[in-house]
């Protein structure tokens, strides 16, 4: 996976119209920091152990590529057809950077396995540089308010994802 | 349930769906590495069942329905002339009793040798099929090499010039020999790379007849054109293209590689890859309903012939050295398959007729003779990659 494919991959699959959505009353920063650091560090670990993990459940790392372009499908679909997440139901203070900005909005499924696809195939310091913009950007529009327009921006992004979803499903596909 | 609760939930189900997903279009992928030991005792079973599946007439058991306990009608020269290959790279390989078989089998090949418009051919009926004759040439260049017999040259140098006969002028391959008429109008997606390997080989044993340039404008042909013009879906894993790349790169004056060639090596080892890797998720169970039944071992071997030659030519260049170890994965678990899914005596301890089943490879109840002949070359060829390999030839 080249690395501009993976960083359009992991913008797509964190949607930073998701997390502006989710954002918070109040005083932001402690949550955004929260989200942020819980993302990328949940995104090094799973870098960091993608091979035994693709061992252990037996899957070669381009299969683990089609799978993480098969879940990019998933949300990138779910971000055109669904409204982006509220900020409530959700934690209060700085534990709203756990509920909801870094789940549901930022850290999908998708981004996970992403991860986990690159980790394998790239390594953890291309995977964490490539991943970062993408938790950058959430964090970014995290820090304002809710606006409006924020529902068709995450579902242009969604479309966009689902695009980018089809590169990857096809660069695990045409691997050796 | 407080609102969080059901948020937290709804969360867990999407993430569960999400991962179920992935888990259905991608399953685990079940794979080993067999040992030399391994390889050469499937070769000696898969030798052995075609030593006791040989009639006196030289003709093999075609077809047999192991659930039936009964032989399926039907017979294939070109199938034959392959089953001759494998036997003649299997006494090569030193596998005890495959020479003897493949003289024996030689017979038809005596009896179905006719004249045509342009020279020699093999087959039967108005037309010939031209990979019929082009694997003929392999197998009794094989047989060279594995008993420095020259007897057979002259007919050899003939049959080389029937097949370049076959080649157009733009570099395809008729698939078809008319007796009366010569080469015909059809095109076939194996014989191309069948005729190309054969032409390929005889300009190694036969330096001065010229072979060398059909060979080349099929090569031409088959990288530019091929998918184009005959069948540009679904995409061709070509493992006799592969065999003649290997081949090719053993001339005196190998062609070069151009970014065309690099381009549909790539397309080539990618789709070997990904069959493999895709053989190799079905597992049985569940996965018969999203993976289907297990291929024919004549195609896993083909996977296997295809990586095990293309990785041949590429560690002796030293080119692509990125790709050998996920090349050497893909080919050792396509070999690892074909070793857990054969017959071994066994399994067929309960047979009605357990020789025409030991050392043969099933799918659905039927075996044919070119799932041995396949699967056969496919387990020698990982043999020579790993001398190869041990050589030091990819340094």
């Amino acid at each position: 996976m080249t690395l501009t494919l993976l960083v359009l991959a992991a913008i797509a699959a964190a949607n930073p119209f998701r997390a502006a959505s989710a954002s918070p009353a109040g005083d932001r920063a402690p949550a955004v920091v929260v989200a942020s650091s819980v993302s990328i560090g949940a995104v090094i670990v799973l870098a960091i152990t993608s091979g035994p993990v693709l061992d252990t459940i037996d899957v070669t790392g381009p299969s683990a590529r089609i799978a993480a372009g098969i879940a990019l499908v998933a949300v990138s679909l779910r971000d055109v057809v669904a409204p982006p997440p509220k900020p409530e139901p959700g934690l209060a203070g700085w534990k709203a950077g756990l509920v909801p900005l870094t789940v549901p909005a930022t850290f999908s499924p998708a981004l996970a396995i992403l991860a986990v696809a690159a980790g394998a195939d790239r390594g953890v310091a291309v995977t964490t540089i490539a991943i970062a913009p993408a938790l950058a950007l959430a964090a970014l529009a995290a820090m304002r308010p809710p606006t409006r327009g924020l529902r068709p921006a995450a579902a242009i992004v969604g479309g966009f994802g689902a695009a980018i979803a089809a590169f990857v499903v096809l660069d695990g596909i045409y691997s050796i | 349930m407080s609102a969080l609760t059901r948020r937290l939930l709804f969360i867990a189900l999407g993430w569960t769906l999400v991962f179920g997903l992935t888990g259905i279009a991608v399953h685990p992928e079940r794979c080993g590495r067999p040992t030399d030991e391994d390889l050469r005792q499937a070769a000696q079973l898969a030798v052995d069942w075609f030593a006791a599946n040989i009639e006196a007439d030289g003709d093999f058991l075609y077809r047999y329905d192991r659930d039936r306990a009964q032989p399926e009608p039907g017979y294939n020269d070109t199938r034959h002339a392959g089953v001759l290959l494998s036997l003649w790279q299997a006494e090569r390989a030193s596998i005890e009793g495959a020479g003897e078989v493949a003289t024996r089998a030689f017979a038809r090949v005596e009896r179905r040798l006719v004249d045509t418009s342009v020279g020699p051919a093999f087959g039967g009926g108005p037309t010939l099929p031209s990979g019929a004759t082009g694997l003929l040439v392999a197998a009794l260049d094989e047989r060279r090499l594995a008993t420095g017999a020259t007897d057979l040259d002259e007919l050899l140098v003939s049959l080389g010039h029937t097949l370049a006969a076959t080649v157009n002028d733009d570099g395809s391959v008729s698939a078809d020999i008319d007796r009366r008429t010569g080469p015909g109008d059809h095109r076939s997606p194996f014989f191309t790379g069948e005729v190309m390997w054969a032409l390929a080989r005889l300009h190694l044993t036969f330096p001065t007849e010229g072979f060398d340039e059909p060979a080349l404008r099929i090569r031409r042909y088959l990288i530019d054109d091929r998918d184009e013009v005959e069948r540009w879906w679904p995409p061709l894993s070509d493992h006799w293209a592969a065999y003649a790349f290997e081949t090719m790169d053993r001339w005196p004056d190998p062609p070069a590689m151009s970014a065309a060639d690099d381009d549909w090596l790539d397309r080539q080892l990618g789709l070997f890859g990904l069959q493999v890797r895709y053989e190799s998720q079905r597992r049985g169970g569940v996965t018969r309903l999203t993976r289907g039944p297990i291929a024919l071992a004549a195609g896993v071997g083909t996977l296997e012939e295809g990586i095990g030659n293309h990785l041949l030519w590429l560690m002796r260049r030293g080119e692509r050295t990125d790709d050998f170890d996920v090349l050497t994965e893909r080919a050792d678990c396509a070999a690892w398959l074909l070793v857990q899914r054969q017959v071994t005596p066994r399994d067929a301890a309960d047979d009605v007729e357990p020789e025409r089943s030991i050392g043969a490879w099933f799918r659905l109840g039927d075996t044919q003779m070119d799932d041995q002949q396949h699967a056969l070359s496919a387990l020698l060829i990982l043999a020579d990659v790993r001398q190869a390999a041990g050589s030091g030839a990819s340094s």
